[in-house]
């Protein structure tokens, strides 16, 4: 098993050496030349002393996004891409949490960068293209790292407002990915329709599996998710094989009808996750792809990706609820009810996931990471960390998990993880407002805020547009005279949801 | 004809009509799923279904280009 990732990127480079690695609407790159620039933006990093830092990289997904990724952690380094479309201010914090030294954006976000506060050195990933490669320093830095080091960080949405970076080591990636690009049967034939923006970790799966493979990725746009058309269009001109999607963009293509204009006949395998899959629009698309491998996965950031998987029987989807499936190999996934006991078969509990693809915690946020990452109760011998996922489930006899819900108030809407807490504390702080509630609306896949306090709905949705990424900020917003409150005194959102869903 | 539109526009969206003329996919204001919500309050409320050929960049650029473009379907 490797140690580092680049070593997967070095293999592939002399597999595969002139086979297209990656590609975007502008440009392409084979294996060879991919290893070859990250070499040179780790060459010209090197020097900026960047061993052990965490970079961010502030830049839309594309050709030159990955390399500098890959040149990042030739430097010794581990990268964050901050999503160039979220708020200045949340951007601003997640830099505040990383303080980095530099940040490398390209030419095309350096106007909306500068608009943004940061103290260090803003680097252009074009400039650092120019760089001739120094294989003795890689080397060197190669030796000195291990695989327990980090690979990325990924900034999600915590409950305080604060967003969390979740740390993950190079180790967890290749555990993980070996296992998933066996199990998928994903080789250099293959084509992957990247849809998953850089940021969020279904694109590690692109990103790996490709340089894993020698399979090439292919980058479709983000503004092609809103058009079916164009969607159904580019994976016949590129004959993507594979779709790594988000649950939320396969909608998009069904909602919309987009078969009746083209079916992706080229698409053999679609794999799924980031919530639950309607039925409904799986059987379509098992419809018009009768022969597919459709797979559901399951998985939080936290613990690399994905931990559980179900391989769909095409033929049998009449099932009401699709189930998360069974642990990937050397993973260990269990239920822990509420007295920390293990679950029998049909009684609901806490997932739970132990095994080496487990992230490194949050970066900077000791006591968040000590809340979540912890000992294996059931044992207590020696140390065993396990990772609380705050998600519930219950397995069937056949083995097989299904996925209930969460714990808390953290939601998946659109295929983002959003803790409502989050919302509550921008509202919060807008002056008039007195007391606010944050509910979601699964039938209708509405984030609702309930609020009290003297403020037009106007005005709470411009500032949170300041604050928040779109898909945080509620759809509706509902004015209340008084909150109505439990016997102990919290809101009562059963009350809440009794009255304002819009119906079953 | 128009009035109708422009109420379900404000409706899924009062920052839609702030500005009639404003490129709404440029600014973030429609994002993919937003699209897809958008079409679907649409076929809703006038009981039609649009082809998903005509769901392009064009047509929904502005909230001008929406109004033309349903006024179109609707008048066909």
């Amino acid at each position: 098993m490797e140690k580092n990732i680049l070593e997967l990127l070095e293999k592939s480079a002399v597999l595969y050496a002139d086979k297209i690695a990656v590609k975007d609407v502008e440009k392409e790159r084979s294996f060879s030349s991919l290893c070859n620039n990250a070499q040179k933006i780790g060459s010209a990093l090197e020097t900026q002393k960047i061993f052990g830092k965490t970079i961010p990289v502030y830049m839309e997904k594309s050709v030159l996004t990955v390399e500098v990724f890959l040149g990042i952690v030739y430097a010794g380094g581990a990268y964050s891409l901050i999503n160039p479309i979220q708020p200045k201010d949340r951007v601003e914090k997640i830099l505040d949490t990383v303080s980095s030294p530099i940040i490398i954006t390209d030419k095309e976000q350096l106007n909306s960068l500068q608009e943004i506060s940061f103290d260090g050195r803003v680097v252009l990933a074009e400039d650092l293209l120019n760089t001739e490669i120094n294989q003795e320093r890689l080397q060197l830095i190669r030796k000195k790292m291990v695989d327990t080091d980090a690979l990325y960080v990924n900034f999600t949405s915590g409950s305080t407002g604060e967003p969390k970076g979740v740390v993950v080591g190079h180790k967890s990636v290749i555990e993980f990915m070996h296992h998933f690009t066996s199990i998928f049967q994903i080789t250099s034939d293959d084509i992957i329709g990247n849809q998953a923006p850089f940021d969020f970790d279904v694109s590690v799966k692109d990103i790996y599996s490709m340089l894993m493979t020698g399979a090439a990725m292919y980058i479709i746009p983000r503004e092609y998710f809103a058009f079916p058309k164009k969607l159904l269009d580019v994976i016949e001109q590129e004959k993507i094989t594979i779709l790594i999607w988000a649950v939320s963009a396969l909608c998009v293509i069904t909602a919309l009808r987009g078969f009746a204009y083209k079916i992706p006949r080229t698409v053999h395998k679609v794999l799924f996750s980031g919530e639950v899959m309607p039925v409904k629009h799986l059987a379509e698309w098992i419809r018009v792809l009768p022969e597919a491998m459709f797979v559901n996965l399951y998985g939080p950031t936290e613990i690399t990706c994905n931990c559980t998987y179900y391989i769909i029987d095409n033929k049998n989807v009449e099932e009401k609820v699709i189930p998360i499936g069974k642990a990937f190999p050397n993973e260990r996934v269990f239920l822990l009810d509420r007295n920390h006991e293990i679950c029998t078969p049909n009684t609901s509990g806490e997932i739970c996931v132990g095994g080496n693809t487990l992230a490194l915690g949050y970066f900077k946020d000791m006591e968040k990471t000590k809340l979540a990452f912890v000992q294996n109760p059931l044992n207590n011998n020696y140390m065993e960390m396990i990772y609380r996922t705050g998600d519930m489930a219950y397995y069937r006899e056949d083995g097989n998990f299904v996925y209930i819900g969460r714990k808390d108030f953290q939601i998946k809407h659109l295929g983002h993880r959003i803790e409502l807490g989050e919302i509550e504390t921008y509202i919060g702080e807008i002056q008039g407002i007195e007391r606010v509630c944050c509910l979601y609306d699964e039938h209708v896949e509405k984030i609702i805020a309930v609020y009290q306090g003297n403020v037009e709905q106007k005005n709470i949705r411009s500032a949170l547009r300041k604050k928040l990424i779109k898909y945080m900020i509620p759809e509706r917003f509902i004015n209340v005279e008084s909150m109505p409150l439990t016997v102990n005194g919290k809101i009562d959102r059963k009350k809440l949801k009794n009255e304002f869903f819009e119906g079953k | 004809m128009k009035e109708k539109i422009l109420e379900v526009l404000k409706e899924n969206n009062e920052e839609i009509v702030e500005d009639m003329d404003r490129d709404l996919l440029a600014s973030g204001i429609l994002d993919s799923f937003d699209i897809v919500d958008l079409v679907v309050d649409l076929e809703e409320n006038f009981s039609i279904q649009i082809d998903v050929g005509l769901v392009t960049p064009d047509n929904f650029r502005t909230a001008n280009s929406i109004i033309r473009f349903m006024e179109n379907i609707l008048e066909a």
